[in-house]
């Protein structure tokens, strides 16, 4: 692994703790006591991946996903999924125009830095691959032509618990295309009696500044890839796949798109940590929700999925 | 009883099928040997297991598993008699296999049928050790360490190719300390225990009796009877005549070798001429006592092993020849006997039964009233094979109780038996001793190992007549009917439209040259392996400066080989495990620290504790010491994971581990 050694640090950010803490500040005083789950979906938009919440209605995700826009200073649009939703509903639609006798392609939501695809498990099969192609691809094509989505591109979408009723269930390889998947969850007795007390958030959202621009986002996305993988790393990282493929507790291994995975969201947290290199601290941190939406569980074995990231790390040791 | 855990691990269709590859194809070898229920038993249990974990079939409970295991038990005991023995100790192995395959529940399970794989592996050595078997035995050595490795593991199964490789590596690993033991093991004359002849079971030779039709089958056998190496060179065909059994007892229809009493006591005094002939013979087995030479064999190896017959035959003395065996011999081809032989000796040769082939008789002593000598008599038997519209078949039609007579003046087809049959009976008619030679004649040269590959389909029957003056002469009477079938070497079956398998392959030159290089690489594996034996460990050993060493001496010089070769190992392995470790000083360094910590009461680092949380950890359990503890986790995260990982980050770790000290107080 003679390349990663001779990568170089953070170029061009000096200090990344000092721009991203802010945000982080900003983010937990909408967010109130979900301050990992925050740094958890900031390291997903900084390494360039896209963000699943599955959750309840009504604890946040909204919310969530138009601060971040807000704070970022990103153009935002959100698109609920419903089971008629069709593809043109996404990505857009060509309209034919008779002042000029040609067809006219208008851009659908899609055409946002950050979009909010809600209750993306309500949509058919065909509506949500419109979507998950476009955000593996980053572009969309429509007609013959092909169009490129604005950079950024962060997706968050949310789903329902898929035990409920009417969800059609996202194929493996899709769901793959989310970096994390995240789970905000009820808010603890303390935050939520400041929530009761201080009323909606989201008149909050609106009054939020713009605390990053979009060039020094772009700029931290560029660092993270830069952030150093040392071979004892990668040697840990190995371990930690390798357990997945073969001690049987789940039904296949993490693919080596998942792998990658969790390496950029270390990185990323990396990053965030102010570390120079990767440490095996920063892979341990994004492991639960890098793999959680990954992983299937083999037959047999009871372990409630949110433990899975946890036992995986129990189980493999620091080198 | 084994967790739930190993059971669905067993259950996993890819483990059961690795495990059944691996039991049916190492008891594969002995299912020749075996009754057809033995294998039959295997697949069976094999498909039930297999069914059970695919279908959910029931398997057996308990006691019916005791129950078959009883009776598989009593039917091998049944079977043969015993439970000793190579084949029913095998048998009763492959049962076992079957069985616990059929049980098998935990992984435990499967690896002892692995080791019991590799029993039946080596025990397939005592079926065959021909080439093609070693290396079907070495693939599986192979493939069964990688099932051994496989289903070793506590997770789903690796990539075959990656395990494969493991498995090869270790197998290397092995392979000097193999060299050594065939190489310096003492060697024993002989195999160490008897090893039933397998091999020559249903294969076809020649035999001691010979009776019209008995030589068809060998004519169309492609088995190999042996392989001559010739040390100058080769004689030509019509001298390429390899004695076996000498028949001089005819009862009418049969001729047979002499019972013993029956044959008088004869001792020549030879004069030799002509250039020795020397070569070594390389003799397939064929669970008989004959040994093949060239007439007429003055000087052989294994002198105490083969004696020769009164009448020219060489004979091993005390074991049928159940396995490759070899020989040197120089023969000379041309030979006089001048003494005459006595009355007793002359009867006997002339017996011919009362009332049988009267018209035979009567022509030969026409001939005999005609003849001036008996060279005439022959000549004219000869002519009337060569000039009376005979025809060499190797389907000739079945003769009547009269065979000569039937022979001569009817059917007029045969092949040499019939015309040498034919002809001694003639000669005996006609008062000159006579008798049947049987053996072989000619070979194929075989120019990838400038040796003669002599075959079954070269069996041959000519006859010896007794000439006053001369001693026996050797007469071919098929060379007068059939020229090319003696000229050529090879027979001339095509003349008839019936051929053996090789000889319609001899027209397709690649075939040919591939069948004579796989028949060159089995010479030189009977040749150097599987004949590497005490003499040609003792001329190794000569070129290598120790002349006959006491075994003893030799087991020790093995030992110390085997010795010297494990530390060899040791060392290169543990070198190539070090030279990885050695990246890792900084890990070395840091486990260092936190032994310190331990003895400073800090709770050890869990194996899953990234090291960043664990110097935090004992930064708060030691605060008197957490800016020394800070400083050495910096630098070692900085050793370890920050791109400038270099030597000087390791030097600053060093010093700082050394000095810290939390066990003093801070």
């Amino acid at each position: 692994m003679a390349t990663t050694t001779l990568r170089t640090a953070t170029s061009g950010i000096d200090d990344p703790g000092r721009l991203i803490e802010p945000v982080l500040e900003a983010l937990n005083h909408i967010i109130v006591g979900k301050r990992e789950e925050l740094r958890l979906s900031l390291a997903c938009l900084l390494a360039r991946g896209h963000l699943l919440i599955e959750d309840l209605p009504g604890v946040g995700k909204t919310t969530l996903a138009h601060a971040l826009a807000k704070v970022m200073d990103l153009s935002y649009q959100r698109i609920q999924f419903t089971s008629d939703l069709l593809p043109a509903d996404v990505i857009g639609v060509s309209i034919f125009r008779r002042d000029n006798g040609q067809f006219e392609f208008h851009k659908g939501p899609i055409f946002s830095q950050l979009l909010l695809a809600d209750e993306i498990n309500r949509a058919t099969p065909k509506a949500q691959s419109a979507l998950l192609e476009a955000m593996e691809e980053r572009q969309v094509t429509a007609d013959g032509s092909t169009y490129a989505l604005p950079t950024p591109f962060f997706v968050v979408a949310t789903r329902n618990p898929t035990q409920q009723i009417g969800t059609f269930p996202l194929p493996e390889s899709q769901i793959d295309r989310f970096l994390m998947q995240i789970t905000l969850g009820y808010p603890g007795p303390t935050e939520e009696r400041e929530l009761l007390a201080n009323g909606d958030r989201r008149t909050l959202v609106d009054e939020m500044d713009s605390l990053l621009s979009v060039d020094a986002l772009l700029n931290l996305q560029a660092a993270v890839e830069n952030v150093h993988l040392s071979d004892a790393l990668l040697d840990y990282v190995q371990a930690l796949i390798a357990h997945t493929r073969e001690s049987g507790e789940f039904v296949q291994g993490l693919s080596p798109r998942g792998a990658l995975a969790l390496i950029r969201a270390a990185q990323a947290w990396a990053l965030m940590a102010g570390h120079d290199g990767v440490y095996p601290e920063d892979v341990q941190a994004v492991l639960p929700s890098v793999i959680v939406h990954r992983l299937d569980p083999a037959q047999g074995r009871d372990i409630d999925p949110a433990g899975t990231g946890q036992a995986i790390i129990d189980a493999v040791p620091v080198t | 009883m084994a967790s739930n855990v190993e059971r669905d691990l067993i259950e996993t269709p890819e483990r059961l099928v690795w495990a059944a590859g691996i039991a049916i194809g190492a008891s594969l070898p002995h299912w020749p040997i075996l009754p057809i229920w033995v294998p039959g038993l295997l697949l069976v249990a094999v498909a039930w297991r297999l069914g059970a974990a695919r279908f959910g079939w029931p398997l057996p409970n308990m006691l019916v598993r005791i129950v078959f295991a009883f009776a598989s038990f009593s039917a091998v005991l049944f079977q043969y008699q015993t439970i000793n023995g190579l084949e029913a100790g095998t048998a009763l192995l492959i049962v076992m296999v079957a069985l616990k395959y059929l049980e098998s529940k935990t992984a435990r399970d499967q690896l002892v049928l692995m080791i019991i794989a590799y029993f039946l592996l080596f025990a397939s050595l005592l079926v065959d050790r021909g080439f093609l078997m070693v290396i079907y035995l070495l693939s599986f050595v192979w493939l069964t360490t990688v099932a051994l490795l496989q289903l070793g593991r506590r997770g789903s199964l690796l990539g075959t190719v990656d395990t494969a490789k493991q498995a090869g590596r270790l197998l290397l690993h092995a392979m000097p300390i193999m060299l050594i033991l065939f190489v310096l093991f003492p060697r024993l004359p002989g195999p160490l225990w008897g090893i039933p002849g397998i091999n020559s079971m249903g294969r076809s030779g020649l035999s001691d009796t010979m009776s019209p039709g008995d030589l068809t089958e060998l004519g169309l056998s492609d088995d190999v009877a042996f392989r001559v190496d010739f040390y100058d060179i080769p004689p030509g065909p019509d001298r390429l005549y390899w004695r076996g059994p000498v028949l001089s007892n005819f009862n009418g229809r049969t001729w047979s070798t002499d019972g013993p009493g029956m044959r008088p006591n004869m001792v020549d005094t030879l004069e030799l001429s002509g250039d020795p002939i020397s070569y070594r013979v390389m003799l397939e087995p064929h669970d008989r006592r004959w040994v093949f030479a060239l007439d007429i064999p003055v000087e052989w190896t294994a002198d105490r092993d083969i004696r020769m017959e009164s009448h020219y035959q060489l004979v091993r003395t005390r074991r049928s020849i159940r396995s490759n065996f070899d020989y040197e011999v120089t023969s000379y081809p041309e030979y006089r006997a001048r003494e005459p032989i006595n009355e007793r000796v002359r009867e006997y040769y002339l017996r011919l039964p009362a009332d049988s082939n009267p018209r035979s008789r009567e022509l030969a002593a026409r001939w005999r009233a005609d003849s001036s000598s008996d060279r005439e008599i022959i000549a004219n038997a000869l002519s009337i094979f060569r000039e009376g519209q005979f025809f060499y078949t190797l389907t000739p039609p079945p003769l009547g109780a009269n065979t000569a007579d039937d022979f001569l003046f009817q059917t007029r087809e045969g092949f040499c038996e019939h015309y040498a049959s034919a002809f001694t009976i003639l000669m005996r008619a006609a008062g000159i001793p006579a008798r049947v030679v049987t053996g072989y004649h000619g070979g194929e040269l075989n120019p990838l190992g400038e040796y003669y590959i002599v075959y079954q389909s070269n069996a041959h029957a000519w006859t010896e007549v007794w000439l006053d003056g001369e001693g026996w002469v050797r007469v071919d009477p098929t060379a007068a009917v059939a020229p090319d079938r003696i000229s050529s070497g090879i027979s001339g079956r095509s003349v008839v439209g019936e051929q053996s398998r090789r000889a319609a392959f001899q027209g397709i030159p690649w075939i040919r040259n591939a069948l004579l290089a796989w028949d060159a690489a089995h010479t030189y594996w009977n040749a150097w392996v599987i004949g590497y034996g005490p003499e040609l460990q003792r001329a190794l050993l000569e070129a290598l400066g120790m002349s006959r060493p006491h075994w003893a001496k030799l087991a020790a010089l093995a030992a110390a080989a085997l010795v010297a070769i494990s530390a060899l190992l040791t060392l290169y392995l543990s070198w190539s495990f070090r030279r990885s470790a050695r990246r890792d000083q900084a890990l070395r360094l840091f486990e260092r620290f936190s032994h310190k910590l331990e003895r400073a009461k800090v709770a050890p680092r869990a194996s899953s504790e990234g090291p960043f949380d664990y110097g935090q950890r004992a930064s708060s359990s030691l605060p008197d010491h957490a800016k020394e503890i800070d400083a050495i986790t910096r630098a070692y995260m900085k050793a370890r994971y920050e791109p400038n990982g270099d030597k000087t980050a390791i030097s600053e770790l060093t010093g700082l581990v050394r000095a810290f000290d939390p066990a003093a107080a801070g």
